[in-house]
């Protein structure tokens, strides 16, 4: 593989400078939904490194096939370097032609525990490795809590409210799980208010009701309907299309967040088909339906997709790949700069692998978030700081 | 006005139980160590006194004691009768007969397997939950939970499908209250945890470290237990070779292959190498005994004790064990060579066990809060349908046996403590209560099309008894809940408000 450009000039661009290039949003405002991959999903099966023998020669079994044969399961070329999976044609691909989409390659945290439960809590608690883990708040709550006062609050689409939304603001939860025709009568609703007037649950208890009260029982319907059978990417579809229309109508939501499981490789994963190929044709298939509920919004509407750190470059003994380093992040939106690449980049070799066996960390999944953040919402230094402590917001040139 | 409410309901209370009114600290000690203090449990607490309470549930009884009706539901079952190794013959025929069959006919009898194999593992579940509702020593069912969380496996995966059952009753159960490294033995030889973490598959030239990280990182040492990478690699390779044998062949042992029920080490897939393994050379061994002396360094680690230690603090205790009382479970846990048993009661009989400072505050997960909202309203009764209980906890974002990674459900509020959360336990605790009829007929009845009246009778049968709740939770209440129930209007809107406070949220 040809050795790629670093980084243009600005790549630590100063905050200052940043601030001054602030995104427009739309009178709708902005949007922003953060999709977590848990179990590690190989990036390196979605944004494939076409040009380099060196993978095709780590992955005898699960390489994705090279674009241009007439293969229907070829990969299709971005550029001279980087192909996508032909699982994402439809939507993915089709973002990015028209510029709505940026791959990170070689990035993910500090994280070298390669225990998906660490490294899930310490990026979604947005703290750089080393010292102990502190769980009191997580960068998305902190972030609404930089926010707070411009009319936009935080929503996690999960069962329970995992690490990245705890912290100083309460932020409500819907699940997928629930039962539509289940409702309290107004009188019980008072009641149990009462229950918890001044428990430490109460802030809990109330929201629910009240969020419960938000979304129509039409949406609760679909959202349920969703999460029946197929697995947690499969079903990620129909769920994307009830977080976007509640996205969409709801300014109170307008910071989201979302997990998808199922991405644990370890055995027969394929390549252009199978398990993994599957998982990504689901996940992906979801944003761009995502990206169309959100109509006009979604031209101020950003989507970052992450997993807690990527797989071995190598394919194990039993045609998976088990737990590695750096991986591929994305960046979906319908007014960013995309139809790129970006961040930094280093030649693919067994020279430039991390401990021999993992692609490096490159781009700190915290600069990525500290440059839509200072953009999307034009936060200071002294914001940034506080919702990212000690990242550097480097320019990726996204937003 | 409300007050003389109050006094009356309280008077009314009194009258029904006077003679045995529970003390607070008798049900906050019984709620953290069952799925819910009930009439029976307080009974035995008062005969035997904590002590002998204690030294009681500290050992396993299996189903002893369980009422007559439950044993009889529990043998009735089909999975109670069933072998994993009859399941595996019939995977294989249904393979074998596949051979013959068009693409749709394979389709269809691969779906009709696929049925079978889920009414299987629901028929586990009912098992457990009779189990954790009516057995006489709630302290083992709710250990069968954490053993079963702490080496959780997936059924949906694979074979793990036909292989739960066995898991839970042979590998689990009767070691929950005996020595880890027995529980950690019997789990490493179980084909549902070799299939799940794709040790079936590791093996010489072909190695996946899924098992070896996990084993560490989640079963044994914990995260930051102190091994690196290079010991989950060296682990990978001394766990090379332990597999399943499906082959239907007697059990035994020939020139280092060993097979054991679905289990087998196979030598020719064992990677002999000589390793280095937390320190420690392995100048590597063709049969099973390389494995043997990997588990026996973990099981006697000091991180495994610390952290097993803490893991049954954080259960039983608090979300943040108090440093003293860790010491002391992790040095019981070494001294008796991992009697979980003596960690448990080193735990038990400490001083912040009994401080009220910790009593009250554990966050109900959802399991305990379905089972311990079920055994308030209806101890000693059997259910006939199960099903509820099952859509509730998924509702709650906690089936049985359908946490997919291997880490097992979180132990402590943040996991649990959520908006979304919360309503729905109280839309849940609306229907324990007003839709019970549900619970008392069969799920086939049901389907068939039940008549309402059917369904009324069932509800009818089985009046909620206030007086007798009442002496079971008020002594937990605040004045604020009790002055919020005194408006209740009848009894049902009354229940359902208990289940619903503050107080009933933790135990």
């Amino acid at each position: 593989m040809r050795r790629r450009d670093f980084m243009h000039a600005g790549l630590a661009g100063a905050l200052a400078l940043l601030n001054a290039r602030l995104w427009a949003a739309g009178p709708g405002g902005s949007r922003l939904l953060v999709v977590m991959l848990r179990g590690a999903y190989d990036g390196a099966s979605l944004l494939v490194p076409w040009a380099s023998d060196f993978y095709y020669r780590s992955r005898p079994t699960i390489a994705v096939p090279r674009p241009g044969s007439a293969d229907p399961n070829a990969a299709i070329a971005l550029d001279r370097d980087w192909a996508l999976n032909a699982a994402v044609r439809e939507s993915l691909h089709a973002l990015y032609m028209s510029k709505q989409a940026v791959f990170i390659p070689f990035s993910g945290s500090d994280d070298l525990s390669r225990s998906h439960f660490q490294a899930q809590d310490l990026m979604e608690l947005g703290q750089g490795a080393g010292g102990p883990l502190d769980y009191s708040s997580g960068y998305l709550n902190r972030l609404v809590e930089a926010l707070s006062g411009k009319a936009s609050g935080g929503v996690s689409f999960t069962n329970n409210l995992t690490p990245v939304f705890k912290g100083a603001v309460p932020v409500p939860n819907i699940s997928f799980k629930g039962n539509p025709k289940s409702r309290l009568p107004l009188r019980s609703a008072d009641l149990i208010a009462s229950l918890y007037e001044g428990t430490r649950l109460s802030g809990l208890a109330t929201s629910g009701m009240e969020t419960k009260k938000q979304v129509s029982e039409e949406l609760m319907n679909e959202m349920a309907e969703s999460s029946r059978g197929a697995g947690a990417a499969r079903a990620f579809e129909s769920q994307a299309r009830a977080i976007g229309k509640l996205m969409r109508d709801k300014p109170a939501y307008s910071i989201g967040f979302v997990d998808v499981g199922g991405w644990d490789t370890h055995v027969n994963q394929g390549s252009a088909e199978g398990a993994l190929a599957g998982n990504l044709a689901g996940l992906a298939n979801g944003l761009a339906a995502f990206a169309k509920e959100m109509g006009p919004l979604w031209k101020s509407t950003v989507v970052v997709v992450m997993s807690e750190f990527g797989r071995t470059f190598r394919e194990n003994g039993n045609r998976g790949s088990d737990h590695g380093h750096g991986n591929t992040l994305w960046v979906l939106g319908g007014g960013i700069a995309g139809g790129r690449i970006a961040g930094r980049q280093v030649a693919l070799g067994e020279a430039n692998l991390f401990q021999n066996r993992d692609l490096p960390v490159l781009n700190d999944y915290r600069s990525v978030l500290a440059h839509l953040f200072a953009r999307m919402y034009g936060l200071g230094d002294a914001a940034l700081g506080r919702v990212l402590p000690g990242a550097k917001a480097e320019d990726y040139g996204i937003v | 006005m409300r007050r003389a409410a109050l006094f009356l309901a309280l008077l009314v209370a009194a009258a029904g139980v006077s003679a045995q009114e529970p003390s607070r600290a008798d049900l906050q000690f019984l709620n953290r160590i069952s799925y819910g203090a009930t009439a029976q449990d307080l009974q035995a607490l008062r005969a035997l006194g904590r002590e002998g309470y204690l030294r009681r549930e500290l050992a396993f009884h299996g189903d002893e004691g369980l009422p007559a009706e439950a044993s009889s539901f529990i043998a009735a079952l089909p999975v109670s009768g069933t072998r994993p190794q009859d399941l595996a013959e019939q995977v294989k025929a249904a393979r074998r007969a596949a051979f013959a069959m068009s693409a749709d006919e394979k389709k269809d009898a691969a779906k009709r397997l696929r049925r079978e194999f889920s009414e299987l593992d629901f028929q586990v579940f009912e098992r457990r939950t009779a189990r954790a509702l009516l057995s006489p020593h709630p302290l083992q069912e709710m250990l069968t939970w954490f053993w079963f969380n702490h080496f959780n496996v997936f059924q949906n995966k694979k074979q793990v499908r036909f292989l739960l059952a066995d898991y839970e009753e042979r590998a689990i159960r009767p070691h929950v209250l005996g020595r880890f490294g027995d529980l950690l033995r019997a789990v490493l030889m179980h084909p549902a945890m070799l299939v799940y973490l794709d040790n079936a598959q590791n093996a010489k030239d072909a190695v996946n470290e899924n098992y070896a990280r996990e084993l560490m990182e989640l079963h044994t040492l914990g995260v930051n237990g102190g091994y690196t990478q290079a010991d989950v690699q060296a682990l990978a390779r001394i766990l090379t070779g332990a597999g399943i044998d499906l082959s239907g062949r007697p059990d035994g042992s020939r020139g280092g292959y060993f097979k054991q029920g679905l289990f087998a080490f196979d030598p020719a897939r064992h990677d002999s190498g000589a390793k280095v393994f937390l320190g420690r050379s392995f100048p590597g061994s063709r049969d099973f005994s390389e494995i043997e002396r990997a588990l026996d360094l973990l099981c006697r680690h000091p991180s495994t004790a610390k952290f097993i230690a803490r893991k049954l603090a954080v259960y039983f205790l608090a979300d943040d064990p108090p440093q003293e009382a860790l010491e002391r479970m992790a040095a019981a846990f070494r001294q008796s060579d991992g009697d979980i048993g003596a960690t448990l009661a080193a735990l038990f009989a400490s001083r912040e066990f009994t401080d009220p400072a910790y009593a009250g505050r554990k966050f109900k997960d959802p399991v305990q809060y379905v089972y311990s909202a079920l055994r308030l309203l209806y101890p000693g009764q059997v259910l006939r349908n199960y099903r509820p209980v099952a859509a509730a906890l998924a509702q709650l974002g906690e089936p049985v046996y359908g946490r997919q990674t291997p880490d097992g459900y979180g132990l402590r509020e943040k996991d649990w403590a959520s908006s979304d959360q919360m309503v729905k336990r109280f839309e849940l605790a609306r229907g324990f209560v007003g839709a019970r009829g549900r619970l008392f007929v069969t799920k086939e009845a049901i389907d068939a099309g039940i008549d309402p009246r059917e369904l009324l009778r069932a509800r009818e049968a089985r009046p909620v008894e206030r007086a007798r709740i009442e002496a079971l939770v008020s002594p937990l209440l605040s004045r604020r809940t009790r002055e919020t129930l005194s408006r209740a209007e009848g009894a049902e809107e009354w229940a359902a408000l208990v289940l619903s406070s503050p107080e009933f949220m933790y135990r």
